[in-house]
């Protein structure tokens, strides 16, 4: 499925609706909160880790920013029915959120006079929607029963954690909803499958939002007994998980780092143009995209794109001016299988091997080979592309490469793989509308536009 | 056919503790009025679980065992007895393979370590059970501190007891040893007791009782789950690079395994050097890489040459600065840029590219060129034979103070005693093909370029 709203629609509308949301909770509960014997410090304890912890984002897989700390004490601020003593907390859930979405606003300046970060409404929308629709399920009677806050409140000897399993369905609840907006959000921004951005970001953040629920919920019960200090210390075992996960993503950003050095080799030896490479591996990721491949599948698809020439220099006689369509079928091969052949020595990158040795296929073999990769298919398309355009800023290059793409289309070229690159030229405004219509691509011009 | 005492002595000991640990068990649970079977059932199982976990290797400081963390929390929430109890689950329920003998020496250990920081937590005043009602502060005095006291025996009474195992074992001082088990834990060995202060302060005061294992544990799994993975992402990464390097290398078949060797020359420098942990990857990446410079200007060598030419030295220099520059993007591999950039510098100053002198020169690179000129008068080339290792180690030594660094040269000396290393022999049909191919490496270009020595590259440093 693809997104149908764009992404601006979504950010706004979250923030649109998450600010009606606050408004009916406190329609709902606005009785004045009492913040005598403890609330008050509590709250203003609260605040302050989460503008402490939102200010410092961690970075993990692919540059996406996570404030695990801060979502914790906001969900355990949420789901804190009683402090020491035996005090209960009479803060209603639409006070609740807005005292979260004032921390993470002060977070977010903090943020942008330190790092430059631009805030977003939205993120603070999202934290305050989250606050306050836990903290109403809290206090929402449960079927045949109290709701958990008057439970917790009671705290009778049997069957506590049941109610424990029930405040960590419903941190659950709230980051899978966040999980789900975030990744719709992002697949209507970057054009790709919502199913394939929700799999890689359950994938990215998956592990660290368990530790998040986990958290939550100790520092809640914990609370009861030891008061603000359960905000400071319950974080630890995350803290612990946080500095796992962001090693494991330093490894993942390293292997990517390699690969874009290892792509430099060519232009250094003279074999390439440089930034051939590059941008191949931007656009194809791009058709990649437009086609519905998955996040792995991307990656080794980018993988492709940078490393396609390494096969240059491995080989003896080397091709001047690089593999680039102008040379014969025969060399281009040459170089794509002594690529691949040193591709293959690995592990990690057999598929990747693959899709270097096959883009030199052209795709009227794909009768007699069988399926090949569409990834490979859609290599070939964009490198041929990029050859032929090079840096040239020329929309006149541009039509006339695609035409010449076109007119071997369904011999050298995938026919989806050129028509997915055309839509992406045209989103980008590199080639307008008309040009489009022109290659005549698809029968109508009606589904062109689709 | 008698065996050697130091086995029976050691058996004795063994046997000692375990006769200790069951009646340090035995008199616990009489002991205690009340014992907590429920506790003591699924502490014994999640301290098996995180036994049979553990990642023999991890090479980084944030190792959290799972087990540890149990142990400390059954020394209040089992008893003394339970505690007994659950240190001989933990360890005897490790369904991997292991020596007989050490098991039961871990297990008794470990039934002992916490059976007496239990008995420790119960004298400096913890509470048995913590009464509701009671004060943050009745909470701190009664229950954080007595278990960080506790703890703290039990670390004590570990490291003492393999003290003494080593000492039967080795007759090495058992004090000393005690120390040296203790300095290698480190501080951070105290995130165990936090983590377990949480887990019984979730169980007993909260009142939450066994559900608290599972919101300790669940972010505790995940992160020993993540850091071995992690263990194994970056060993495959390390294999990655290492293949490729080696790949690329056929394009120049004097150079084909050279990076590896050298990888795995300085690997056994290391150690030997102080260089251990994540100095230790650099190092190896490092050496992996040092010659990836050369892979790209090496089609522009200007070819036919002799190693004295000019035209040779002046384009064989630019390599250590292309490889740095090609690498400067990748962030881990930042602490090794030093190593790759100065791996031809000479201890007399008189190297490439910055004419650095003595320690003046990354150890890292120093180690480098010492592998590079051993890996090179190892191999034969079309103008000489290969030389054997003692042979090379000796020319290393008579360079030691000019072109090499003298420690380095004796690490190398004190790595080959204890392997000897198998020179590498170019077959004479390669060696045909490519008459015309300098090996950079060979220590007399090295000479030859101290000899040169450019206009302009002195006091460059």
């Amino acid at each position: 499925m693809r997104a149908r709203f764009d992404s601006a629609w979504v950010t706004q509308g979250l923030t649109v609706l998450s600010c009606l949301f606050v408004v009916v909770l406190l329609a709902l509960d606005y009785s004045w909160p009492v913040l005598s014997s403890g609330v008050g410090v509590w709250l203003a304890v609260c605040m302050l880790v989460i503008v402490l912890a939102d200010s410092r984002p961690i970075t993990i897989v692919s540059g996406r920013k996570v404030e695990p700390v801060g979502m914790t004490v906001s969900l355990a601020m949420a789901m804190t029915a009683v402090l020491p003593g035996g005090t209960e907390v009479h803060v209603g859930p639409g006070y609740l959120a807005i005292v979260g979405a004032v921390a993470s606003a002060a977070a977010a300046g903090v943020r942008w006079t330190r790092y430059g970060h631009i805030p977003m409404a939205a993120d603070i929308a999202m934290r305050a929607l989250l606050i306050g629709l836990v903290a109403f399920l809290m206090r929402v009677p449960r079927p045949g029963g109290p709701s958990l806050y008057d439970a917790l409140v009671r705290w009778e000897p049997e069957a506590r954690w049941i109610l424990a399993l029930g405040m960590a369905l419903l941190a659950a609840l709230a980051l899978a909803l966040q999980m789900v907006l975030w990744s719709y959000e992002r697949a209507a921004h970057e054009h790709t499958v919502v199913y394939h951005a929700l799999t890689d970001e359950l994938k990215a953040v998956g592990p660290l939002g368990l530790g998040v629920v986990s958290a939550a919920v100790s520092t809640a019960l914990a609370t009861r007994v030891i008061g603000p200090v359960a905000l400071a210390i319950f974080a630890v075992p995350l803290v612990l998980l946080m500095i796992a996960v962001r090693r494991q993503s330093a490894v993942l950003d390293g292997r990517r780092q390699t690969v874009w050095a290892l792509s430099k080799l060519t232009d250094q030896a003279g074999f390439t143009d440089p930034g051939h490479a590059k941008r191949v591996a931007r656009l194809g990721v791009l058709v990649g995209r437009q086609v519905g491949l998955s996040e792995p599948e991307l990656r080794d698809l980018e993988y492709a794109a940078l490393l396609h020439d390494l096969g240059q220099l491995s080989l003896q006689r080397s091709i001047p001016g690089g593999a680039t369509t102008h040379t014969s079928a025969l060399d281009q091969r040459r170089v794509a299988a002594a690529g691949a052949a040193l591709l293959a020595h690995t592990e990690e990158m057999t598929k990747v091997s693959t899709l270097v040795a096959h883009h030199a296929t052209p795709y009227w073999r794909i009768n007699e080979l069988g399926d090949f990769p569409i990834a490979s298919r859609i290599l070939r398309v964009v490198n041929a592309y990029d050859d032929l355009v090079g840096v040239s800023l020329d929309s006149g290059t541009r039509i006339r490469s695609l035409q010449r793409l076109r007119l071997s289309m369904g011999y050298d070229y995938d026919p989806q793989a050129l028509r997915e690159l055309c839509r992406v030229l045209r989103r980008e405004g590199q080639i307008s509308a008309e040009d489009l219509f022109a290659l005549e691509l698809w029968p109508s011009r009606a589904q062109a536009r689709a | 056919m008698g065996s050697p005492p130091v086995v029976w002595r050691v058996y004795l000991f063994v046997g000692v503790l375990s006769g200790l640990a069951v009646a340090l068990g035995w008199w616990g649970l009489g002991f205690q009025q009340l014992v907590e079977w429920q506790a003591v059932v699924i502490l014994s199982a999640l301290g098996a679980l995180g036994t049979n976990l553990r990642e023999p290797e991890f090479g980084d400081h944030l190792e959290i065992s799972f087990t540890t963390v149990v142990l400390a929390a059954a020394m209040v929430l089992a008893g003394p007895g339970g505690a007994v109890l659950v240190g001989y689950a933990s360890i005897l329920l490790d369904f991997r393979r292991g020596r007989l003998q050490s098991r039961l020496f871990n297990s008794a250990m470990t039934a002992c370590m916490s059976g007496t920081g239990a008995v420790a937590y119960l004298a400096v005043g913890g509470l048995a059970v913590v009464p509701p009602g009671t004060t943050p502060v009745g909470i701190l005095v009664g229950l954080v501190l007595p278990m960080l006291a506790g703890y703290l025996v039990s670390i004590a009474v570990n490291t003492v007891l393999i003290g003494v195992m080593v000492h039967l074992n080795h007759g090495s001082n058992v004090f000393a040893v005690a120390l040296e088990v203790l300095r290698s834990l480190g501080v951070g060995y105290l995130l165990h007791v936090l983590v377990a202060i949480l887990l019984v302060l979730l169980w007993d005061p909260v009142g939450l009782g066994a559900f608290s294992a599972v919101l300790i544990v669940v972010p505790l799994l995940l992160t020993q789950l993540a850091i071995s993975r992690n263990a194994d992402e970056r060993r495959g990464h390390a294999r990655t690079v290492g293949t490729l390097m080696g790949a690329l290398e056929v394009a120049t078949p004097y150079s084909i395994g050279h990076s590896a060797r050298v990888a795995e020359l300085s690997d056994r420098m290391a150690s030997r050097l102080g260089v251990a942990g994540e100095d230790a990857d650099a190092l190896h990446f490092a050496a992996l890489l040092h010659d990836l410079g050369l892979v790209s200007t090496s089609p522009q060598l200007p070819k036919g040459t002799s190693a004295g030419d000019v035209s040779y030295l002046a384009a064989i220099q630019e390599h250590p600065e292309a490889g740095v520059q090609m690498l400067a993007d990748i962030d881990f591999l930042g602490p090794a840029l030093p190593g790759i950039l100065h791996h031809h510098e000479r201890f007399d100053g008189l190297g490439y590219p910055a004419g650095l002198a003595g320690t003046d020169i990354h150890l890292f690179a120093r180690v480098i060129a010492v592998a590079d000129a051993f890996d090179s008068l190892t191999t034969n080339r079309s103008y000489r034979a290969e030389a054997s290792g003692p042979e090379a180690l000796a020319e290393c030594w008579k360079r030691a103070g000019t072109h090499l660094d003298p420690e380095v040269v004796q690490a190398l000396a004190d790595a080959l005693e204890e392997t000897p290393w198998e020179p590498t022999r170019i077959s004479d049909k390669t060696l045909a093909e490519v008459t015309d191919v300098n090996d950079h490496d060979d220590p007399a270009v090295s000479d030859e370029y101290a000899a040169w020595q450019p206009e302009g590259s002195e006091g460059r440093s």
